[in-house]
């Protein structure tokens, strides 16, 4: 039963890995899927994983744990205290290691992350303040081209006065609304459990594309909000100038770094997102199957596992 | 309380920077002294014994300090777009040029 959930959450994170290793180079045939579901999807489905994994490696590590408590402790669930199950005591202590280093790298990135946020978020006095519609506007008089928002309390959305001079009005705009986007939906939210999903998931490596698609399907999230204000094209604009290579460049129509960004692009060129566009392609139906299975058989093996734990 | 000490420019003993603050939004003594430590243990402060008390000034001017913190924010902002929710990430040169190649390539597609 253990060894069923640990299977199932790392069968999880390795269908969503996989999933965003096939979606993250330019696919023609996504560009029509609403971004909302696919980011709800995904943030689903790695909540799932994490979930999983840690129910399963708990219940792995219990003999171990419950060697080192004071007996007493446990005398609500002597099955605990029949000694080892499955796997014996080391696979108990490894399980009990893994847990403790994860929690270790969880808290440090959880550290950095605040640590990051504090030095992102502009105290008054540095660069221009002025107040929006639910945001502060702060322009850093600086060339770098830079966007960004950030939520919480005070919700502020950052740019840098290069990007500002190298935009129209209309680019500006559409700039202001993507972040704007991510504000009123708290996208915020969401890249902090990309990242501490991937923290949590540092042992299972192939997992980590799917915290790249995540992020993909916020930043299409947040397009395709702006775009239903400002216009695809003006948008589309905005991106290639953000990027630096400006909108005169000749183009058909852009995930971190280039491929997202073409992605972006490259999807903001092909018309909105048809319908909700909730299980279209292959890729997307294995993951939505593997899911459903490896939840339905984790709901067993945590039931079983209780039952097991309550008897007695 | 930087703000403070860069209107007065001198050494300022906590009494004095308390006494200049905002009273809009009262704090005691006590905080404004542990504040003032704080800082000079990051650096951003220097002091010297002035009687029984420690004056205190800032190292750098407002320029510098405003010029720095501008120069943190779009350097981590640079460093992490992946954790942000940045409108694009910065892209290299190389990036670019792959970036170009992928959008002239679904033009000629």
């Amino acid at each position: 039963m253990t060894w069923l959930l640990l299977a199932a959450g790392l069968a999880v994170a390795a269908g969503l890995g996989l999933a965003g290793a096939v979606c993250l180079p330019g696919a023609r045939w996504r560009a029509g899927l609403d971004p909302r579901a696919r980011a709800r999807w995904v943030a689903a489905g790695l909540a799932g994983a994490v979930a999983l994994t840690y129910a399963g490696l708990a219940l792995l590590a219990v003999p171990a744990v419950a060697g080192v408590l004071p007996r007493p402790l446990l005398a609500a669930w002597p099955r605990l205290l029949a000694g080892p199950g499955q796997g014996g005591v080391a696979v108990a202590w490894l399980a009990a290691a893994l847990l403790a280093v994860s929690a270790g790298v969880v808290t440090a990135r959880a550290w950095r992350a605040s640590r990051e946020r504090r030095v992102l978020r502009v105290e008054p006095g540095i660069g221009r303040h002025e107040h929006r519609d639910g945001f502060d506007l702060v322009t850093l008089p600086r060339t770098a081209l830079v966007a960004y928002s950030l939520g919480g309390r005070r919700p502020q959305v950052v740019v840098s006065q290069g990007l500002c001079d190298c935009l129209d009005d209309e680019g500006l705009t559409a700039v202001l609304a993507h972040e704007a986007a991510h504000l009123r939906v708290g996208h915020d939210l969401w890249l902090h459990l990309a990242r501490m999903a991937e923290a949590a998931l540092w042992f299972a490596p192939w997992a980590r594309p799917a915290a790249g698609m995540l992020r993909l399907w916020l930043e299409r999230w947040a397009d395709e909000d702006a775009a239903r204000q400002v216009g695809r094209y003006a948008l589309r604009a905005a991106l290639l100038t953000a990027a630096g290579i400006g909108p005169a460049t000749p183009l058909a129509a852009a995930l971190s770094g280039a491929g997202a960004l073409a992605e972006r692009i490259t999807a903001l060129a092909a018309g909105p997102p048809e319908g909700t566009g909730g299980l279209r392609g292959a890729a997307w139906l294995a993951v939505t199957a593997g899911t459903a299975v490896a939840g339905s058989g984790a709901l067993v093996a945590a039931l079983g596992v209780l039952a097991h734990l309550c008897a007695a | 309380m930087l703000a403070v000490l860069w209107d007065d420019g001198g050494w300022l003993p906590p009494g004095e920077v308390h006494a200049r603050l905002d009273p809009g939004r009262p704090v005691g003594l006590a905080t404004v002294t542990t504040v003032l430590v704080r800082l000079w243990r990051k650096g951003s402060l220097e002091r010297r014994k002035t009687g029984r008390a420690f004056a205190y000034r800032a190292v750098q001017t407002r320029e510098q300090f405003v010029a720095q913190r501008m120069d943190e924010v779009l350097a981590v902002a640079a460093d992490r777009p992946a954790a942000l929710a940045a409108f694009a990430a910065g892209l290299s040169e190389q990036d670019r040029a792959e970036l170009r190649r992928r959008l002239g390539g679904e033009g000629r597609a």
